[in-house]
């Protein structure tokens, strides 16, 4: 790669270029994360349910041992409500594949839904960003969980400044961006669970329904018998992870 | 460009939705479904007959293993009557979008669950070889009665060649099974329980693809893909870094 390049590169991946680029909607990024920094674990956004006799499992690889050989690490996963309050967090010694159960139980007794983020502790600098974009199972009145990747980056711990910066998705504060899922729903039922990963109120329209979505908050929404699920708003990438209920079946997806 | 590729097995039912609009909403009424498949050394390309309405196409009877299918004009492909190819082609740019332009690939049971996910197989990966590394028990579930992992490889030469997958203990650094696998094919291996241990890893040899993960129990079902390593490793060293690991695994299967 030519000098020249490699600059345009390094610029147009830095936090500020990936800002300006999205308020002027000129080839806009997804994520606020500045890709030219390193010891840094970068997080999605992981949805958790624990209403209407849900679990959620959440099975994740142990990144740093795997690709930069660290050993048994403390993995820290924090969750929040459904209105972006801190719930709790936890230290984890994780292995190469780790699996953890959360459930009602899990929380005290709340039947409720949020998200949680997960990071990577090294043991000391590491020439890298790594990202936690593992599988995230919904178990439906424990039958078998239907398990669904990450999808959206959303949060880093900085170890060079020994900080977490949330809300990182990218956004617009002039354009309003479409997104329909590209998929026809003909089950019985259908819900959508939608996260604010942008650091801005969103003002959210599905079809034809209207919602705000303050940062960092997230929603479940029941679209009814909808055969397409549109979503309107200034975030770029606002894809919702989907339950589609058949019977006493369940398929969850993103979108 | 993206292709998309369905599921034919005695285990399962499948059905792709493709859509005829892209994901911020720009419809396309002209476009139409092709099917390629290769045949003594051409790619024979012919239109599909298949189920449509407005927005999507459906195929599912004339899914086959070794079939993709995309999307394209008549013109830039064949009017009703089967074309050959010598090698597939970057026909047009609208399935060309961000977020991904994706169709929804279901699985099913005649008298049971679902389980789908959003799935496209990009052009330019079909141009590539290399190896694709991922944990086998991430996505697969001890307590089910039957664990599949479907892997489909499209290469852009109308040829079906034999290559293989291993299952390899990292830990061990040992090889626990060997699978003949074939490339433009979508290629079914049935997983014991034996192989659902934490250390175990798919690797392919000199074969691209995406690894897709399916558990049966009681009828429901749990079905995802699992990412390649790059989708872990943000920063730009993230190559390098990988290529060393994939090193590593390489030297088991050639020593």
């Amino acid at each position: 790669m030519s000098l020249k390049k490699s600059l345009l590169t390094k610029v147009a991946k830095s936090k500020l270029s990936k800002k300006i680029r999205n308020i002027l909607n000129i080839k806009p990024s997804f994520d606020l994360v500045d890709y030219n920094t390193k010891n840094i674990s970068v997080s999605d956004a992981f949805f958790w349910r624990t209403d209407n006799e849900f679990e959620t499992i959440f099975k994740f690889s142990n990144i740093l041992k795997f690709y930069y050989g660290e050993k048994d690490k403390n993995i820290e996963i924090i969750f929040f409500d459904k209105n972006n309050k801190f719930l709790k967090n936890e230290t984890l010694n994780a292995n190469l594949v780790n699996e953890i159960l959360i459930d009602k139980n899990y929380f005290d007794n709340l039947e409720s839904y949020g998200v949680f983020y997960v990071f990577h502790k090294p043991e000391h600098y590491f020439d890298g960003i790594i990202r936690n974009s593992c599988y995230t199972g919904y178990s439906y009145k424990k039958s078998l969980p239907s398990f669904v990747h990450g999808n959206t980056i959303a949060a880093e711990f900085n170890y060079n400044l020994e900080k977490i910066e949330y809300n990182l998705g990218g956004f617009s504060l002039f354009k309003n961006n479409t997104y329909i899922v590209q998929n026809q729903f003909d089950n019985k039922r259908t819900e959508i669970m939608l996260i604010n990963t942008t650091k801005i109120t969103l003002n959210v329209l599905i079809n034809e329904s209207r919602y705000k979505l303050k940062s960092g908050n997230s929603i479940i929404v029941d679209i009814g018998k909808k055969k397409l699920i549109k979503i309107k708003s200034n975030c770029y990438l606002l894809r919702p992870i989907i339950f589609c209920y058949d019977n006493a079946f369940l398929d969850v997806h993103h979108g | 460009m993206n292709f998309f590729f369905g599921i034919r097995s005695k285990f399962i039912n499948s059905e792709i939705k493709i859509p005829k609009f892209q994901n911020s909403g720009k419809f396309n009424q002209n476009i139409k479904v092709f099917e390629a498949f290769p045949l003594n050394n051409k790619w024979n390309i012919n239109k599909t007959d298949c189920d449509e309405n407005k927005d999507f196409y459906f195929i599912s009877n004339e899914i086959e293993n070794n079939k993709i299918f995309f999307l394209a004009h008549e013109h830039e492909v064949a009017q009703n009557k089967i074309k050959l190819f010598d090698e597939l082609k970057d026909f047009n740019n609208f399935t060309d979008t961000a977020p991904a332009f994706r169709a929804n690939l279901k699985l099913f049971l005649d008298n049971g669950g679902i389980s789908s996910y959003q799935s496209e197989y990009p052009f330019e990966m079909t141009k590539r070889r290399g190896n694709i590394l991922s944990p086998i028990s991430i996505l697969l579930n001890k307590n089910a009665e039957k664990n599949i992992i479907f892997f489909k490889n499209i290469f852009y030469k109308p040829i079906n060649e034999k290559t293989y997958l291993y299952f390899i203990n990292f830990q061990q650094k040992k090889i626990v099974k060997k699978v003949e696998i074939l490339s433009n094919y979508l290629n079914e291996i049935i997983v014991d329980k034996e192989f659902l241990n934490n250390d175990i890893y798919l690797f392919t040899e000199n074969c691209l693809g995406i690894p897709m993960y399916l558990s049966i129990k009681n009828f429901h079902l749990s079905f995802e893909h699992t990412h390649p390593p790059h989708h872990y490793i943000l920063s730009q060293n993230r190559y390098k870094k990988i290529n060393i690991l994939k090193n590593e695994f390489k030297k088991i299967f050639i020593n």
